[in-house]
């Protein structure tokens, strides 16, 4: 038998065959298989009914607190003055740096267009403010209305934000008529702004509570007033999200379990 | 198309009954294939079982499907040749062949006997003549695949062959 005899005896005999494994070595080979990807649980069936008739809910109450809440445009008028409760008499008001005449039953709303603590003139205390006597309110009535154009001007409007040490520095500028003028949000100013206001105003009230322990003179009080709008806004607005927060919980609560 | 076909869908899928189904119908091919490269059967084996498990793993990439047989035995002989290289195959002389004259076979036309056979020889012997008579390779891919020049490729084929002849040899007188 020649060597290539030998090549074509065992290429025919041995080049195909089978040999069966034993069945251990298919627990080997599978232990090394990859694993298919386990077949997702069904998803819990989510009762869309409770999320449906809570949101409904809160959008209507959104929406009748909207239609029947009033507007900015009501609290814009209103604006929030607190000054020392001295009252106003003729001699105590201020002259105006314009010359116009006022009245001592005549409220004065400060108009002046440059800021009180930048106003290189130095002026004297009845000087401080610039009388506009278009309402007669009392002297010592400082709830001023219709005047929201001329505090937007003002510079004394410590919103929305007044630290105290900016109420301390003012108001002795203004001597003996503090004015702290709070401005209502204007007319584009949204809704939802209502809760910064209220953030806001407890700022502006800290300021004063500060104030007022703060060395002051004896015969300067400060008082801030706010328009019954903005409060009455304030506390259906801080309620409306106590109510939604509150709803939300419940939601979250229940879905937990 | 062969059974086997039917089932790489399924082991693609990850499906178990589909791998092992796929496993029973290819695995005897190449654990035959691998026991032509070792004497020993554990050894075999092993070689199978890393065959069959690198083809599960490479399955996705492999695009022709009808390869999959001729893909899974130049796969077994690499896994084999691998071994042997792990092992650090003893290129022997003829002083290292086994004595022709003991053979426990009984005929030349068994396959399982000139199985037997061809696993009795060194394991240079053997890994050389695998690669020339049955798998096609050359020398110079021998050479290349193993390590080793052309001349000892040459030399342990020839060896091994003497060994064949006498063997067939005595299967013939008796």
């Amino acid at each position: 038998m020649s060597p290539k005899d030998v090549d074509k005896l065992f290429r025919e005999a041995l080049n195909e065959g089978q040999a069966n494994p034993r069945p251990e070595a298919w627990a080997r080979v599978a232990a090394s298989l990859p694993k298919a990807e386990p077949e997702a649980e069904p998803k819990r069936r989510t009762l869309w009914w409770p999320y449906a008739a809570a949101a409904s809910v809160a959008i209507a109450a959104v929406g009748t607190w909207w239609m029947q809440a009033p507007g900015p445009e009501a609290a814009s008028n209103q604006l929030l003055v607190s000054s020392n409760q001295q009252p106003a008499t003729s001699n105590q008001l201020p002259v105006t740096s314009y010359q116009l005449p006022v009245t001592s039953n005549q409220s004065l709303v400060a108009r002046n267009q440059q800021p009180a603590a930048r106003n290189k003139q130095p002026v004297a205390s009845s000087q401080q403010l610039v009388a506009r006597n278009e309402l007669p309110v009392a002297s010592n009535q400082l709830l001023v209305t219709s005047y929201s154009k001329d505090f937007a001007l003002f510079d004394v409007a410590f919103l929305p934000r007044m630290e105290a040490d900016a109420l301390e520095e003012s108001v002795p500028l203004l001597k003996r008529r503090a004015v702290v003028a709070v401005q209502t949000p204007a007319l584009e100013v949204p809704r939802p702004r209502y809760l910064q206001l209220a953030a806001n105003v407890q700022n502006v009230w800290t300021a004063v509570q500060e104030y007022r322990e703060a060395e002051v003179p004896a015969e300067v009080t400060v008082e801030v007033h706010l328009p019954a709008p903005v409060l009455q806004r304030i506390n259906q607005t801080k309620m409306l999200a106590s109510n939604l927060n509150q709803s939300w919980s419940t939601l979250q609560s229940r879905r937990s379990r | 198309m062969e059974a086997w076909y039917a089932h790489i869908q399924g082991a693609l899928q990850g499906r178990l009954d589909a791998q092992r189904a796929l496993y029973e119908a290819l695995a005897p091919r190449v654990l035959y294939t691998c026991r032509r490269y070792f004497s020993h059967e554990a050894d075999a084996e092993d070689a199978m079982i890393r065959t069959m498990t690198t083809m599960f793993q490479q399955l996705p990439t492999i695009r022709e499907a009808k390869a999959l047989p001729a893909w899974l035995r130049r796969t077994a002989v690499n896994e084999c040749l691998m071994e042997l290289r792990r092992r650090k195959v003893e290129w022997v002389g003829a002083d290292g062949l086994p004595d022709a004259g003991s053979s426990a076979t009984d005929s030349l036309h068994d396959r399982e006997a000139l199985m037997e056979l061809l696993r009795q020889l060194p394991d240079g012997y053997r890994t050389v003549f695998n690669l020339y008579a049955l798998e096609g390779y050359s020398h110079a891919e021998i050479a290349e695949q193993l390590g080793i020049s052309e001349a000892t490729s040459k030399s342990q084929l020839s060896r091994a062959r003497q060994w064949m002849q006498r063997r067939l040899a005595n299967f013939d007188l008796q």
